[in-house]
């Protein structure tokens, strides 16, 4: 079978890393990253399952990891060598025609083990068990040598990770349910979902956070930060009060409350602020255009950087991050509005994104296809995102008539 | 063979910067500044050249061109012989560069001013420059002081010549305060002449309320001078000098002869600190700025 | 013997034509037909200004006293004086204001008086920097006053020293600074540049609160004053007369000292600006090419400053003092007789370049609201009977219109720039919607207290100040405009005069007439 596989070559991460700015085709091909033939992975066990690929995104943290500018914090946390995408919606290969997405979390029950204090608790998102049991290291499907990914003919998913899709969802609003998974977990995450949102960034997470956030919360205004002309109009449509500028977002939250400015300290500013970019930038500017003691969620996956934490611990902000997806909490409010039938209001995020998915139709959010031997172009148009006007790019493998016919 | 495992850096380090003093110790001396203050390497010949030097190449030259002085009467100094005291009124911070700047060198060389020792020598940075550049020496103004006046007392008959400010600090607001009698006393003890000189206009070029300098043309008047008679009270030659004072203020506003007829306008000190009495000293001179001299400053707010 | 004001036909030999680009020039070749309004020149000034204020100041016109005999040791003399906003570009020195000053001064001196306190009358404009203060009043008059804290900039926020003079017929109320009311003199020193400046304009504005000039700079009154340069036809100005009326029988006392000023704005290296085109001599079109071309390479921060410090060599065309409506007739004639020049009938397209100045943005940077106002507001309001341009027609500006904003002057600006204008440019929902969160946002008042800033609601007036010209015009169009702040505004850009015309075209329909109102220097059309 084919796949995109990264391989470990620290020369080519090095590679990639320096040319990824200025001659990015040049830094995909001689990046880590390169197209296969590869053995099908085995399958550990029998609740395992074959899949095919239909559509699989690019996701912010794969194009990290193409380019060599993650944090190096992910290093032990994934085994090489993988074929990366985890934003699948695939069909069983045993039964073609039943579309799936697919939950890629590499969790204890899928690892076949006893689930750990945190699975026990509903928390996935924080599952002790990265590295042990039947796979190879790896926090998600995606980043494991053991089960393959999306950027393929074919890889493997536990049964249980899998979930039917709707037919009424078309296969765009599909591959974008996992990407609504995070947006959705991260909305959840302020303590309070009132008052004053902004949302940093509008590329796929904050724009589905957005769209996440004006449904789920009760908010009076919510402001988005968006660079490029097609985020602007995509955050205008998914429900943003008012798109702005970055340089205008400390503007904005003065005018908010007609609060004080004195330099760079600001005396109000937004209830919350979620970030989706995870610039050193872009987290400073959360820090202080959030009201003192506000929340400032990150949510967009940040490298190594450096940071003025002055105005945070001056103005006693709380900084929360907020991975992947687990079991929410709802309350009796917010589920009545969402109209989700729940009994004792835990419920899996993945849950909720898939109610929410019909409504919010994100599959707008996808401009860009491409087969996956076209990959240097998908993943240049990845890494320019709105610059070049994509907000989501995917892999387009319905297409390939058989998958056994290498 | 050593057991110190230090690299060979921190050891240099060690031996390059002075060594830190364990608490247990004394603390280090704390350097005297104030009144305090030892100026007497500024005295020093080497110092005495390179600050005439100085001094002349540099501080006066520019000193003469932000104020473009007019003197009035510098044939007084003509032929004066040290120690003298020159007393002025005080307007600006310039006004001790533009004594010297209007001095004649043979005086200028030899000359001490004395200067407050809270502002100029509060630190030893600042009163190390004050005393090289300026000969500034530590004068008490808040309370009369035995330090002080045995210095400048030692200084004159040494054979410096001494720049006092009596008005003990400089015009709030452009107008004339009441003098000290501290000049008095000292030109007393030591039995020399006290010249007056009158400044007028340094106050609107670096007032004390102004943010920057604002170049304009001055005028410098100077005195004859006066010596303590025998006998004399010393607030009895303090009333000689205030009114000597007085005059040189006025003939910069009318002219020699107006300025010495009895009952005048203008007196010395100010009457009242009213505006109109500030306007009045101030109508001999129209102060429009005029056109910019290059370069001009683009883009300066204030 | 200066030349009157004439319209010119353009013909096949005219030359091009000048216009004013930013801090650069441009010069457009207009259509066969088209007609060039061409100001008078500048009148000869008076030889001997401060003869002419003590003539003025002893034989005040209207129901007063020579200025000498109200005064007296024991009482409270207040001298009032317009901002840095007037006169544009700043004047050489002296500037008119501080001779006028020095004089009284010399007679309350002369009088004994002690109790005098200088007020600059800012209204709702920034306070003015300790240069700008020297600038206006001389050396002598700011070193006297300053330092004895006499010199004083009104704040129209320090509720503690304002006080209600009363309400007009009409309930608008009339809240002036306290120290000016309680005074047993008020003397105004204005300077008229143009018809707009003095009258009652001066104290009823100049020295009111936000609450008080709320009344006069809102959206009704400026759609109402046609135009707001013709002080009879004028609601702004009626307002104003108005509350003149409720403060002259509050007891108030008003000296007012009203000057006029000649059009001679450029210093001689800028010659050729003042000069009609196919009069340019050698030295002229030398100089022009040489400037032009010297700012195409020059970073506009540069030029702007370049520019910005230019000191216009203004003459004084006259001197009145006296009571407040007469001395203000006198001075309207000298203005009209000045900048008026009949014109008959309207056209179709009105094309305008802007100047790198405008009464906000002395000493600053001019932003694309500032645009908006000095082409709409001010330049589109310089006439008297009818605009220049017919209903429905079309304005085109020309200016760079670059978005770049000071932010110590104009904090408020960026926000409406960035936070009102998005959402909507209909000054009456601007209005309704904004003004109030921005008037009383505690930041922008204790900006405009403490620091150089405009009052939070200050850009609002910018924007009402253009709304007759909105409610008049079809089409706007800005001529080498930055695209994106155009389209913030509003309005169209367009790159070439050509591609505006045909713009416009496509709004007034084909074959339109076409008007070109020259400046340099201040022109006012008087059509009919």
């Amino acid at each position: 079978m084919r796949a995109l596989v990264i391989n470990r070559s620290p020369a080519r991460f090095l590679t990639a890393r320096v040319l990824k700015d200025h001659l990015t085709d040049k830094a995909v091909e001689s990046g880590p990253l390169s197209l296969k033939d590869v053995d099908a992975p085995q399958l550990p066990s029998p609740e395992w399952v074959r899949l095919r690929p239909l559509l699989a995104g690019i996701c912010g943290s794969d194009v990290a990891t193409v380019f060599f500018s993650s944090s190096r914090y992910f290093e032990a946390l994934t085994s090489l060598p993988f074929t990366p995408g985890h934003e699948i919606v695939g069909e069983r290969i045993d039964r073609p025609g039943e579309r799936f997405v697919v939950e890629p979390a590499l969790t204890c029950a899928i690892r076949g083990l006893a689930p750990c204090r945190f699975c026990a608790s509903g928390q996935t998102q924080l599952c002790e068990s990265i590295a042990i049991g039947d796979l190879k290291e790896g926090m998600q499907l995606g980043y494991c040598a053991s089960t393959g990914g999306g950027w393929s003919n074919e890889f493997i998913a536990h049964d249980r990770s899998l979930h039917a899709v709707p037919d009424a969802l078309t296969l765009e609003d599909a591959v974008m349910i996992e990407p609504l998974a995070c947006a959705v977990h991260v909305s959840l995450r302020p303590t309070v979902r009132r008052g004053h949102l902004a949302i940093i960034g509008a590329g796929t997470v904050g724009l589905a956070t957005l769209a996440a956030s004006s449904v789920l919360g009760e908010y009076d205004s919510i402001t988005v930060v968006a660079k490029h002309p097609i985020q602007q109009l995509l955050a205008k449509t998914l429900g943003a009060t008012q798109v702005i500028g970055t340089d205008e977002l400390v503007g904005v939250a003065r005018r908010l409350h007609s609060s004080q400015r004195v330099g760079r300290y600001l005396s109000n500013g937004f209830d919350t602020v979620i970030d989706a970019v995870g610039s050193g930038a872009s987290i400073e500017s959360a820090i202080e255009t959030v009201q003192p003691g506000g929340e400032v969620v990150v949510a967009g996956m940040p490298p190594r950087q450096s940071l003025d934490l002055a105005p945070l611990w001056h103005r006693e902000v709380t900084i929360k991050g907020a991975y992947a997806y687990g079991t929410e909490h709802l309350d009796a409010n917010t589920a009545a509005r969402i109209k989700i039938p729940t009994e004792n209001r835990d419920i899996r995020t993945f849950t909720i994104a898939l109610h929410l998915a019909e409504q919010l139709r994100l599959g707008r959010l996808v401009t860009h296809r491409y087969r996956l031997n076209e990959y240097v172009p998908a993943l240049r148009k990845a890494y320019h995102g709105g610059r070049e006007d994509a907000i989501k790019v995917v892999f387009d493998l319905t297409k390939r008539k058989s998958v056994h016919d290498a | 063979m050593s057991t110190d495992k230090r690299p060979p850096v921190a050891l240099a380090r060690f031996v390059l910067r002075r060594p830190t003093t364990p608490g247990s110790m004394i603390p280090p001396r704390v350097h005297a500044t104030g009144t305090n203050y030892d100026t007497s390497f500024s005295r020093n010949e080497v110092v005495r050249r390179v600050r005439a030097f100085l001094v002349d190449v540099g501080i006066a030259p520019l000193t003469r061109s932000i104020t473009r002085p007019t003197i009035i009467n510098a044939s007084a100094l003509d032929g004066l012989e040290r120690p003298i005291i020159f007393v002025a009124n005080h307007q600006s911070h310039l006004d001790t560069p533009l004594i010297l700047a209007v001095l004649p060198p043979e005086l200028r060389h030899h000359t001490v001013v004395g200067a407050g020792a809270d502002f100029f020598f509060d630190r030893r940075t600042k009163g190390f420059f004050s005393s090289t550049l300026l000969g500034a020496i530590p004068i008490d103004r808040v309370r009369p002081s035995r330090a002080s006046a045995e210095l400048a007392t030692r200084l004159l008959l040494e054979g410096w010549n001494l720049v006092l400010f009596p008005e003990g600090g400089r015009t709030p607001d452009g107008l004339t305060q009441e003098l000290k009698s501290g000049a008095a006393q000292i030109a007393s003890k030591v039995q020399r002449p006290v010249v007056p000189l009158f400044i007028d206009g340094t106050y609107e070029i670096y007032g004390k309320t102004a943010d920057r300098i604002h170049p304009g043309p001055t005028t410098v008047v100077i005195g004859e001078p006066l010596v303590p008679r025998v006998g004399e009270r010393v607030a009895d030659f303090n009333e000689r000098i205030t009114g000597a004072l007085g005059v040189l203020g006025r003939e910069v506003a009318t002219d020699f002869y107006t300025a010495r007829q009895p009952g005048g306008a203008l007196a010395f000190p100010a009457p009242s600190r009213s505006w109109v009495e500030a306007w009045r000293t101030s109508d001999h001179r129209h102060q429009h700025s005029g056109r910019r001299r290059w370069p001009k400053m683009f883009g300066s707010r204030s | 013997m200066p030349r009157p004001g004439f319209v010119l036909e353009v013909d096949r030999a005219t030359p091009p034509t000048l216009f004013w680009h930013g801090e650069s020039f441009r010069l457009e070749r207009l259509p066969r037909g088209s007609r060039i309004l061409y100001p008078p020149e500048p009148l000869n000034p008076i030889g001997d200004v401060r003869g002419a204020i003590d003539h003025a100041l002893d034989n005040p016109v209207g129901d007063v006293q020579p200025l000498s005999s109200l005064l007296n040791p024991n009482m409270k003399l207040t001298i009032a004086f317009d901002d840095v906003s007037l006169p544009l570009p700043p004047m050489a020195a002296p500037d008119i204001r501080s001779l006028v000053i020095e004089a009284v001064l010399e007679r309350a001196a002369q009088a004994g008086v002690t109790d005098v306190v200088l007020i600059a009358a800012l209204a709702l404009h920034r306070r003015m920097t300790e240069s700008e203060l020297r600038h206006a009043l001389g050396n002598r008059v700011y070193n006297a006053m300053a330092p004895r804290g006499q010199l004083t900039q009104h704040d129209a926020e320090d509720k503690a020293n304002m006080t209600v003079v009363g309400e007009t017929d009409r309930g608008e109320l009339v809240e002036l600074n306290r120290r000016a009311v309680e005074s047993d003199l008020l003397v105004y020193v204005n300077i008229n540049l143009v018809s707009m400046d003095g009258g009652h304009k001066s104290v009823a504005t100049g020295l009111a609160s936000y609450d008080s000039i709320k009344f006069h700079h809102n959206v009704a009154t400026m759609v109402h004053s046609r135009s707001f340069m013709d002080r009879h036809n004028s609601e702004l100005h009626s307002s104003n007369w108005r509350m003149g009326h409720v403060i002259k029988d509050a007891g108030v006392k008003i000296f007012q000292i009203e000057t006029t000023l000649n059009t001679a704005t450029f210093p001689d290296s800028f010659r050729f600006l003042s000069k009609r085109e196919w009069e340019w001599n050698l030295r002229d079109r030398g100089s022009f090419i040489a400037t032009s071309e010297a700012l195409k390479r020059t970073p506009p921060h540069l030029a702007r400053q370049i520019f910005q410090s230019i000191r216009s060599p203004y003459g004084v065309t006259g001197v009145c003092a006296g009571e407040v409506e007469a001395v203000h007739e006198v001075t309207l004639e000298r203005v009209y007789q000045q900048q008026l020049v009949r014109v008959d009938g309207q056209s179709d397209i009105l094309t305008l370049g802007l100047p790198f100045i405008g009464p906000y943005n002395v000493n600053s940077i001019m932003n694309p609201i500032l645009v908006y106002c000095l082409g709409l507001g001010y330049l589109f309001n310089m006439y008297r009977n009818k605009p220049l341009v017919r209903k429905g027609g079309v304005v085109i500006l020309s200016h760079p219109n670059r978005p770049e904003f000071d932010p110590a002057f104009h904090p408020s600006y960026v926000d409406f720039f960035e936070q009102v204008l998005t959402e909507t440019t209909d000054p009456l929902v601007i209005e309704s919607k904004y003004e109030e969160s921005f008037a009383r946002d505690p930041w922008y008042i204790h900006l405009y207290r403490t620091a150089n800033a405009y009052h939070g609601v200050h850009p609002f007036y910018m924007w009402y100040w253009g709304a007759h010209a909105l409610d008049h015009l079809g089409g706007v169009i800005i001529l080498g405009g930055d695209p994106k702040a155009t389209r913030r505004l509003g309005f169209q850009s367009a790159s070439t005069m050509a591609d505006a015309l045909e713009m416009a075209r496509s709004i007034v329909g084909p074959d339109p007439s076409i008007t070109h109102l020259h400046s340099p220097p201040l022109v006012m059309a008087d059509v009919y």
